[in-house]
């Protein structure tokens, strides 16, 4: 009896086993069916990009948007980067210069003022605490006046200082607040134990901290990073000298002169996003690992 | 013997050091080449002095303004005659009289006189002019006028609001009739005239009959733009446009037929084509590829008004900041001298501001010999004509950006959208608003600076007072007082950092209540500036109304597709990190790149969404798509219009919004991850079906990353400025005028630095109160496993 009753069970498991793998396959399909559909739509803007770029004006003319060049042709870039006013190697190069700088710095500092909210006790902590959540509110609007009043004061504008200078006081409360978080996270005892060993607090946030903090930090770094490149306002509050200029401005400048010459334009935009989308593809790993432990809470 | 040394020293010394002159012009690309020839001409013979061009592609009065102010501003700027007075009465200027008066060499009288009194301001002259560009002049295609049997345009055509039939060629309005020829359904298929853009056309039939939009030129304090004969030149500009299709309309021909005017008279499609001389470089040879004879003719007068024409031309000017005043003369009657003048105008691109050169047959104006070979144009008396008619609407400082506003919005009448009086009435009703406020300006009290500073310290010493008061009688041992060193020694960049957070914060709030452009003496307006932003300003609101729009729409949508994307990331596929990459990317596509593509995208023509919308033939309807948009565009039976329709560019916005979603993504995908399987087996278990477990544990226990998502949301839509000022610069009719599209403008291009201060303030507030009740809300909605954290 009991014999039965296992054996018709096992029978009906293993029927409900094969619907679960045919509804699985089917299931399996559908996602794959749909990844597909949003990876096509979600990069159809980029193709568009690409494929004007690959077309001579008169291809652009007389073809349709989405169909590839039937003979691809690199002069655009070339044009591009030759172009006599817009000096695209320049640009890329202090695009290059403040991005490194300013991840440089947010990371450091940042990581350097979470680490006392984090784990010491000192005067008036709780307050600074809610001090620096406060500005995590208020909009870049505030300042951009007063600051650029300041920085033009200072005579920094026109050169790089705004952009390098404040990007080593702290990071923004953002930054900080976020590897604060993560930090909390770390044990302990870790601290404890090197604290035993006479380690002092610079030595603990070097050697204990920062190194357990790796997937925090890139993600911290990588949006700095992302964030200087693609930083529109600040170049074009402070930044005249075109030989000062980034990439976004250089790529703004060119498109007022080349109002309608697409092939051009969508040329130096594949031009100004490649870097970013390299240096996303090599980061994507620990950057993707960061977020997911920060948990975005 | 000493002073010949000492002359000697001196003039080594003025050798030694090269003076480095910066010279920002806004010419066009194609004249930069030929203005830096000019330099490097002028280097060569002034070997002390070197010039650093520069070219701006945004406004160059608003650059150099900002750049005064931030005390970089360049020796030498090219200026307009409709413009240079921003910077003139600021004192961004100098004036060249004294400069005149001791150069015997430059002999004012051979400058056209029109051009010198454009630049005359308050009785002083603050621009060399280098050439003149009245825009006056009609070209007309002989070849529409033979097969229509009509005598070309004669010297003394004129115009009114009502057509003459009597006085047939002579008569503006008869030409631009006879010259039109419409098919059997009525749509034109060759239209009489045009001008080369939009606003010139208005500003021409202004200006011809006299007509302006405010009462008088020296302290205007009433908007007129609802006076009877001022609405009846509207009324005549909409209806050539709209009514009579004798003028093509300025959005069909650059938005759909994808062309722009002159093209279009290129091709034959338009009889005359109003315009400047510098299009006489271009038509020759254009033209004359196509075997079409062409002529210029003078754009005709009201009939009974003096006859004026548009102005037009730049000319140099020195800023009074610069230390090289001396070199920067030098430099200004080299550039606006005969050599430049000749070297510019052998190259085609401008007419001589000294009549004499303008006049000289082979510089600028043909030879007897090549206009007998049939070089155009033959009517070479209407270019001095034209240029010696240049005239220009005179108002006071105050006035001007009530000027501007009226500008942008008066002449969207010729779009047709609205009936002219009723357009009108909007635009009499929001001008004289902006006038009444301009009035008040101009009368307040200086900005009270050390009680400012006074009260400005109070702040900081209550802020450090609420963080240590409480803390004041702990007494701390010896191993605390260790930590709280090192403690704070961490905090040093962070010190450094509130102090540029912080003194900034206040010194706006301090600037909000003033009025100032950082160049003139600030004046103390009270809380005046949020008092007409809440009651008077309608910018602000609108500003307000297209941010709330664009945010409840895409927030919500965007959030949706985030979490539609996450849980599909987060399916166990091969090759899933490559699709979360492709999702991810665009978010992190440079913004102006992307504004970019997506005009691209939305290009009503052969953009890659209408070709989807209405097949390659233009009449396709997908999934009713094309009917709903007609509907919403407001213009059933034509391809929507994406970015020049106020009401389909911001669905055009949201759209392009959600292509970014993959950021809001990966952060629900943190969270999704962050759920423990164990609670779908336990709920599987139970026997929860896939939508049951999706609703009781997927959503419960992502509701705090789809908080987190909802606040910077709504703190990132606030803040959208980029795509906006990249795609479309605020328009269609203030349809994308952003919050912080608004404010940029207003303080970096108007110059209104406290009213955008008070802004900016107003909109800490309003970000405020929004997370305040997205906190109080939370409560309800999210849950944090292990209580709140």
């Amino acid at each position: 009896m009991a014999y039965s009753v296992a054996r018709s069970d096992t029978i009906q498991f293993a029927r409900a086993a094969r619907i679960g793998r045919w509804y699985d396959r089917l299931a399996k399909f559908g996602v794959w069916t749909l990844l597909l559909a949003g990876s096509i739509m979600f990069m159809l803007p980029m193709y568009i990009m690409l494929c004007v770029a690959l077309k001579t004006p008169e291809q652009v003319a007389a073809t349709s948007p989405w169909e590839w060049p039937a003979t691809p042709t690199w002069e655009n870039f070339l044009t591009v980067l030759s172009d006599p006013v817009v000096h695209f190697g320049r640009l890329f190069g202090n695009t290059l210069f403040l991005a490194v700088a300013q991840t440089f710095g947010v990371t450091m500092t940042a990581a350097m003022v979470a680490y006392p909210f984090a784990r010491l006790s000192f005067r008036g902590r709780d307050r600074l605490f809610i001090v620096l959540l406060g500005t995590m509110m208020l909009p870049g609007a505030v300042t951009m006046i007063p600051g650029y009043v300041i920085i033009a004061k200072l005579g920094w504008v026109n050169t790089f200082l705004p952009f390098v200078v404040p990007a080593f006081f702290g990071g923004g409360a953002f930054n900080v607040f976020l590897l604060r978080q993560f930090f909390l996270g770390i044990p302990r005892e870790m601290d404890e134990a090197a604290k035993i060993d006479g380690a002092s607090n610079a030595v603990i946030f070097w050697k204990v901290i920062l190194p357990n903090a790796g997937p925090a930090l890139a993600t911290v770094g990588v949006f700095t990073f992302m964030g200087s490149w693609r930083d529109f306002m600040g170049p074009l509050l402070y930044l005249n000298d075109p030989e000062k200029q980034t990439l976004e401005m250089g790529l703004r400048t060119f498109q007022t002169m080349q109002e309608t010459q697409w092939h051009l334009l969508m040329a130096a935009s594949v031009l100004v996003s490649l870097p970013l989308l390299i240096m996303f593809l090599l980061s994507q790993r620990y950057f993707v690992r960061g977020i997911l432990l920060s948990g975005g809470k | 013997m000493a002073a010949a040394l000492g002359l000697l020293m001196a003039a080594t010394h003025g050798f030694a050091t090269p003076v480095t002159l910066r010279y920002i012009v806004g010419d066009g690309m194609e004249t930069l080449p030929t203005i830096e020839r000019i330099c490097r001409e002028f280097e060569a013979r002034h070997p002390g002095i070197k010039i650093k061009l520069e070219r701006v592609s945004e406004d160059l009065n608003s650059k150099v303004l900002a750049q005064f102010a931030g005390n970089v501003a360049p020796d030498v700027i090219n200026v307009w005659p409709d413009s240079y007075q921003m910077l003139a009465a600021r004192g961004v200027l100098m004036p060249l009289d004294e400069f005149i008066a001791r150069t015997p060499q430059v002999d004012l009288n051979l400058y056209y006189p029109s051009i010198l009194s454009l630049y005359t301001y308050d009785h002083h002259l603050y621009a060399l002019p280098r050439e003149v560009a009245p825009v006056a002049l009609v070209y007309y295609n002989k070849k529409l006028f033979d097969e229509a049997g009509i005598p070309y345009p004669p010297d003394d055509w004129t115009w009114t609001t009502e057509e003459r039939p009597a006085l047939g060629p002579r008569d503006f309005t008869w030409m631009m009739r006879s010259l039109t020829k419409k098919n059997a359904a009525g749509r034109s298929v060759q239209w009489g005239f045009t001008t080369a853009w939009p606003q010139l056309y208005f500003n021409t039939l202004m200006l011809t009959s006299g007509r302006r939009l405010w009462d008088d030129e020296e302290r205007p304090t009433k908007i007129t733009a609802t006076d009877p004969e001022t609405l009846r030149v509207m009324e005549y500009a909409s209806d050539t446009i709209n009514k009579h299709r004798w003028v093509p309309s300025f959005m069909e021909v650059t938005n759909q037929m994808q062309s722009s005017m002159r093209d279009e008279f290129v091709k034959g499609r338009i009889a005359m084509y109003h315009s400047g001389a510098w299009e006489i470089r271009k038509f020759r040879r254009e033209l004359g590829a196509q075997g079409i004879d062409w002529d210029i003719a003078l754009f005709p007068g009201y009939e009974g008004q003096p006859y004026r024409t548009v102005a037009g031309g730049a000319g140099l000017a020195i800023l009074s900041s610069s230390r090289h005043k001396e070199a920067a003369w030098t430099f200004v009657q080299y550039m606006a001298g005969e050599p430049a003048m000749r070297a510019i105008a052998e190259a085609g691109f401008g007419m001589p501001a000294i009549r004499r050169l303008a006049l000289e047959p082979g510089l600028w104006l043909p030879t007897q010999e090549q206009l007998d070979q049939g070089l155009r144009p033959s009517n070479v008396g209407a270019l001095d004509a034209a240029a010696m008619a240049m005239s220009m609407d005179r108002f006071p400082e105050y006035f001007r950006d009530v000027h501007n506003g009226l500008q942008g919005t008066a002449f969207d009448i010729l779009s047709g959208s609205r009936p002219p009086r009723e357009h009108m009435e909007t635009v009499q009703r929001d001008g004289q608003t902006r006038l009444d406020l301009a009035l008040r300006r101009t009368n307040d009290p200086p900005f009270p600076t050390t009680a400012a500073w006074v009260f400005g310290l109070l702040i900081v010493a209550g802020m450090v007072a609420w963080v240590y008061w409480p803390e004041r009688g702990i007494a701390y041992t010896r191993g605390q007082k260790k930590e709280n060193r090192s403690a704070y020694l961490f905090l040093i960049p962070w010190g450094f950092g509130m102090g540029f957070t912080l003194g900034p914060m206040i010194y706006s709030l301090l600037m909000s209540f003033s009025d100032t452009d950082l160049i003139r003496p600030a004046h103390w307006v009270g809380v005046r500036n949020y008092s007409d932003a809440l009651f008077v300003d309608p910018g602000f609101w609108n500003s307000l109304r297209v941010t709330f729009y664009y945010s409840f729409l895409s927030i919500p949508l965007g959030l949706m597709t985030a979490l539609a994307l996450a849980l599909l990331l987060n399916q166990r596929v091969r090759g899933m990190p490559i699709y979360r990459a492709i999702f991810y990317i665009p978010s992190l596509a440079s913004g102006v790149a992307t504004g970019l593509i997506w005009m691209r995208v939305f290009n009503p023509e052969n953009g890659l969404l209408n070709r989807v919308i209405y097949g390659a033939d233009g009449q396709g309807n997908l999934l009713g798509l094309a009917t709903l948009l007609g509907h919403l565009s407001g213009k059933p039976g034509e391809p929507v219009n994406w970015l020049g329709n106020e009401h389909t560019v911001m669905p055009a916005f949201i759209l392009m919004g959600l292509w970014g979603a993959g950021g809001g993504t990966i952060i629900l995908l943190a969270g999704l991850q962050g759920i423990s399987q164990n609670y779908y087996e336990a709920a599987t278990l139970d026997g929860a079906n896939a939508w049951r477990r999706f609703r009781s544990v997927t959503l419960p226990l992502l509701t705090p990353s789809l908080f987190f998502s909802l606040v910077t949301g709504i703190i990132g839509s606030f803040q959208v400025f980029t795509q906006a000022f990249v795609m479309t610069g605020g328009g269609p009719n203030s349809a994308t005028m952003f919050y912080m599209l608004n404010v940029y403008r207003l303080a970096f291009q108007s110059l209104q630095m406290g009213y955008a201060s008070a802004l900016a303030w107003l909109l800490f507030v309003i970000i405020l109160v929004f997370t305040v009740i997205q906190l109080k809300l939370a409560n309800r909605w999210v849950y944090y496993e292990g209580g709140l954290k």
